[in-house]
C-alpha cells in the first residue's frame, strides 16, 4: 500500500506555481528523497504531506486515506524541520515528549517512551538542557528523536544536515539509514544534496520548477536519467549533441556508436549522455574487445586531481571529458597524444529535453 | 596586546566617552540632580508654616508612610494601575499579533496608524476622552435616545482605567510587536506537527516565546499607570485619590515637601526593585 500518493497535486501561490501537476507514489517502509535545487518545489510538496500548505489542485492521501484539508495535527506524519525548531523553552525531555502530551498519552507514559526516544539517540546524559546548550549534531538527534517518539506514519525530513559541518553530516547519513531500516517508518527526505540522495535512498524524485522529472532508484537515477535536466544537476557528465539518420543510425561526430536505447523515431539529433568514469582511453588504434564504442581522439589537456587525472579529449563530435583512476600502472597521456575514446554502449543514454 | 592596540583601545574609548557627554550631561542635570535634591528633601523638617528647612535631618516623613490614607492610597494605585496593565494586554496582544503577521507594507501603514494620536498633546487627548466620557457626550446621548438612561461613567475609577489604557496602550502594543514579530513562526509549526491545534500550539509556543515582550510592555505600562497624575485628575473624581495626585497634593496644597518627597523616593524605590527582580528572573531563563 502506499503511504503517500500525490494525484495530480499543484501549489500556486498568486501567479507562481511552486509545484506543477505532480503524480507520486511513496511505498510503506521507503526511504524517499526529493532532489532539487533550490526553488524547485520539493519543500512545498513535503510542505503539502505536513499540512503547512495545502494543494491548490489535485488529491493527496497518505497511508491510503485521503487528506485533503486536515491540518497538520489531524495527520499521521511528523517533521524533522530544517533548523530542527526545537522550543527554546523547554528541556530535552520535554521537547521530545510535548507529541504525546498533545495526543493526551498519559504523563509518566510520555515520559518513559519520550526517555526510550532519547536512549536511542544516545543523548539520556542531556535529558534536562535547553536546545541552546547543545551543538548542532545533539539538536538534530533531539529533533529526530521528538518526531519518531510518536511513531508517525511517515517521517518528513526537510534538509535536516543542512546546518551540520561535513564530518557529521555523513555521520548523520549512516546513522538516519539504520534508523530507518531500524523503526520500518516511511522517510521522505527532501534534499538538494545529491550525494546524500544517493547514498540514502531506496527511491529518488527529481525536481525542477515545480516538475518532478524523474523518479527511480539511486543507480537508474545516475547511470540512467531520462531528461537533460536530471543528468545535468546529478554528478558530472558530457552532454553532446549527436545526429540520427532516417535508419535510427546515432553518430557522434563522424563515428557511429550505440547507445543504451534507441534513438527516438523521427529525431534528426540526439542529447548524448556520458559519465567521465564511464569512458576509458588508450593508445591510438589498440583494438579492445566486445560491443565497445571506439573513436578517435587527440588529448586537450590533463588535470591532476590526486585521487585521479581528468582529461580533455577532442574528437569529431566535440570535447569529452574523461576521468581515470590514479593506479599506479596506468597509463598516462600527454595533450597531443592521439588516443583511442572507448565505453560500453548502456554508459551512453540519449535524453530528452 | 602590544602597546599599539592599548594605544587604539585608548582613542576608541576617549572617542566613545566625547560622544556619549551631551546625553550623558543632560541626564545627569535634568535627572539624578532632581532626583538627589527630592532624596535631600525627604529627609529634611517641614516647619509649622509649611516651610521646608534644608536642616535637622530626620526619618519622620517616611514614618507617616504608614498610615491608612497612604496605604489606601498606595493600594488603590497599585490596583487600578494592575487592571489598567492587564487590559492593556488584552487589548494589544491581538492586536500587535495582527500586526506582526502582516506583510511588510500594511504593517508600516498600521504602526503608523498608531503613533499618530501620540502626534496630538496628551493632555488634550485625555481631555477629549473627558468629553466622550461625559454627561453631554456622545456616548451619553446615544445611551439616553436609546432608552437606557444617562451614561454614569466620568469620575469614576472605570473612567480613570479607560483613560489610562488609552494612554499608555502604545506602550504595550510596541514591545508586544517587536516580541511577536522575531519569534521564529517554524516553532508554531513545529508545534501543530507534534498534535497542538491551534489555541494550544498559541498558549504553549507562542505565549512563552513572547513572554520578554509582555513582560517589557507591562513594566511600560504598569510604571506611569501606577505613579499617573494627570489622567485621575481630569477623569477621576474624589474618590479616586491616587499616588501621583496625593504627591503633587503634598508639593501643593498641602505643601509639606519632605512628605512629598519621602513618597516620591519609596516609588521610584519600589519600581527599581521590581524591574531588577524581572531582569534578574529573564536573565536566569536565558
Amino acid at each position: 500500500m502506499a503511504a503517500v500518493e500525490l494525484e495530480a497535486v499543484t501549489k500556486r501561490f498568486d501567479n507562481f506555481v511552486a509545484v506543477d501537476n505532480i503524480d507520486l507514489e511513496i511505498s510503506d517502509g521507503e526511504f524517499f528523497s526529493l532532489l532539487g535545487p533550490s526553488g524547485c518545489g520539493k519543500t512545498t510538496t513535503l510542505r503539502m504531506i505536513a499540512g503547512f500548505e495545502f494543494p491548490t489542485a489535485g488529491r493527496l492521501s497518505i497511508g491510503g486515506r485521503e487528506i485533503g484539508l486536515d491540518p497538520p495535527n489531524k495527520r499521521p506524519v511528523n517533521t524533522v524541520f530544517q533548523n530542527y525548531a526545537l522550543f527554546p523553552h523547554m528541556n530535552v525531555l520535554e521537547n521530545v515528549m510535548f507529541g504525546l502530551l498533545m495526543q493526551k498519552v498519559p504523563k509518566d507514559q510520555a515520559r518513559d517512551a519520550a526517555a526510550k526516544a532519547i536512549n536511542s539517540v544516545k543523548l539520556e546524559a542531556l535529558l534536562n538542557r535547553k536546545p541552546n546548550q547543545l551543538s548542532g549534531g545533539q539538536q538534530q538527534r533531539v529533533a529526530l528523536a521528538r518526531a519518531l517518539v510518536n511513531e508517525p506514519k511517515v517521517l518528513l525530513l526537510d534538509e535536516p544536515l543542512g546546518a551540520l559541518d561535513l564530518k557529521l553530516r555523513q555521520e548523520m547519513q549512516s546513522e538516519l539509514k539504520s534508523l530507518h531500516s531500524e523503526v520500518g517508518i516511511t522517510f521522505v527526505y527532501v534534499t538538494h544534496d545529491q550525494e546524500e540522495a544517493l547514498t540514502m535512498s531506496d527511491r529518488i524524485g527529481v525536481m525542477s520548477e515545480g516538475k518532478l522529472l524523474q523518479v527511480d532508484d539511486p543507480t537508474r537515477i545516475y547511470e540512467h536519467p531520462a531528461k537533460r535536466f536530471v543528468a545535468d544537476f546529478i554528478g558530472e557528465i558530457n552532454l553532446i549533441e549527436g545526429s540520427v539518420d532516417s535508419s535510427g543510425t546515432v553518430r557522434l561526430g563522424d563515428e557511429v556508436i550505440a547507445c543504451a536505447s534507441p534513438a527516438p523515431s523521427g529525431s534528426q539529433s540526439v542529447t548524448i549522455a556520458l559519465r567521465p568514469e564511464s569512458i576509458d582511453l588508450t593508445v591510438e588504434n589498440e583494438r579492445i574487445g566486445g560491443a565497445m564504442n571506439q573513436i578517435p581522439g587527440i588529448v586537450a589537456r590533463r588535470t591532476y586531481f590526486g585521487d585521479s587525472h581528468s582529461y580533455d579529449i577532442e574528437t569529431s563530435g566535440g570535447t569529452l571529458s574523461i576521468r581515470r583512476d590514479n593506479r599506479p600502472l596506468n597509463t598516462i597521456f600527454d595533450p597531443g597524444q592521439p588516443v583511442t575514446v572507448s565505453w560500453h554502449p548502456d554508459a551512453s543514454n540519449l535524453l530528452e529535453d | 596586546m602590544t602597546s599599539l592596540d592599548h594605544a587604539a583601545a585608548h582613542s576608541q574609548a576617549r572617542k566613545g566617552r566625547l560622544l556619549a557627554t551631551p546625553a550623558g550631561l543632560y541626564i545627569v542635570l535634568f535627572f539624578i540632580v532632581p532626583l538627589l535634591i527630592i532624596l535631600a528633601y525627604s529627609f529634611a523638617t517641614r516647619t509649622a508654616t509649611g516651610r521646608t528647612e534644608l536642616s535637622g535631618w530626620n526619618l519622620e516623613s517616611y514614618d507617616k508612610l504608614f498610615t491608612g490614607l497612604v496605604m489606601r492610597t498606595v493600594w488603590r494605585s497599585f490596583w487600578m494601575a494592575a487592571v489598567t496593565t492587564v487590559m492593556c494586554l488584552i487589548v494589544a496582544y491581538p492586536f500587535a499579533y495582527y500586526l506582526a503577521t502582516r506583510a511588510a507594507k500594511v504593517r508600516n501603514v498600521l504602526l503608523v496608524l498608531v503613533m499618530i494620536p501620540f502626534w496630538t498633546n496628551g493632555l488634550i487627548r485625555i481631555f477629549a476622552i473627558r468629553f466622550m466620557l461625559g454627561s453631554d457626550g456622545p456616548i451619553s446621548q446615544a445611551s439616553e435616545s436609546l432608552g437606557f438612561g444617562e451614561f454614569r461613567i466620568l469620575f469614576t475609577p472605570t473612567a480613570v482605567v479607560l483613560g489610562m489604557l488609552y494612554s499608555f496602550l502604545t506602550f504595550m502594543i510596541l514591545p508586544l510587536y517587536v516580541a511577536i514579530e522575531r519569534m521564529d513562526w517554524k516553532l508554531v509549526e513545529a508545534a501543530r506537527d507534534l498534535y497542538a491545534d491551534g489555541f494550544t500550539a498559541f498558549r504553549k509556543v507562542t505565549l512563552p516565546l513572547t513572554k520578554s515582550g509582555i513582560i517589557a510592555g507591562s513594566i511600560l505600562v504598569f510604571v506611569p499607570s501606577f505613579g499617573s497624575y494627570v489622567v485621575p485628575e481630569i477623569l477621576g473624581g474624589a474618590k479616586t485619590l491616587l499616588l501621583g495626585s496625593y504627591i503633587a497634593r503634598q508639593f501643593g496644597q498641602a505643601r509639606n515637601f519632605p512628605f512629598g518627597a519621602a513618597l516620591s523616593v519609596v516609588l521610584i524605590v519600589a519600581m527599581l526593585i521590581a524591574v531588577v527582580i524581572n531582569q534578574r528572573t529573564e536573565a536566569s531563563e536565558l
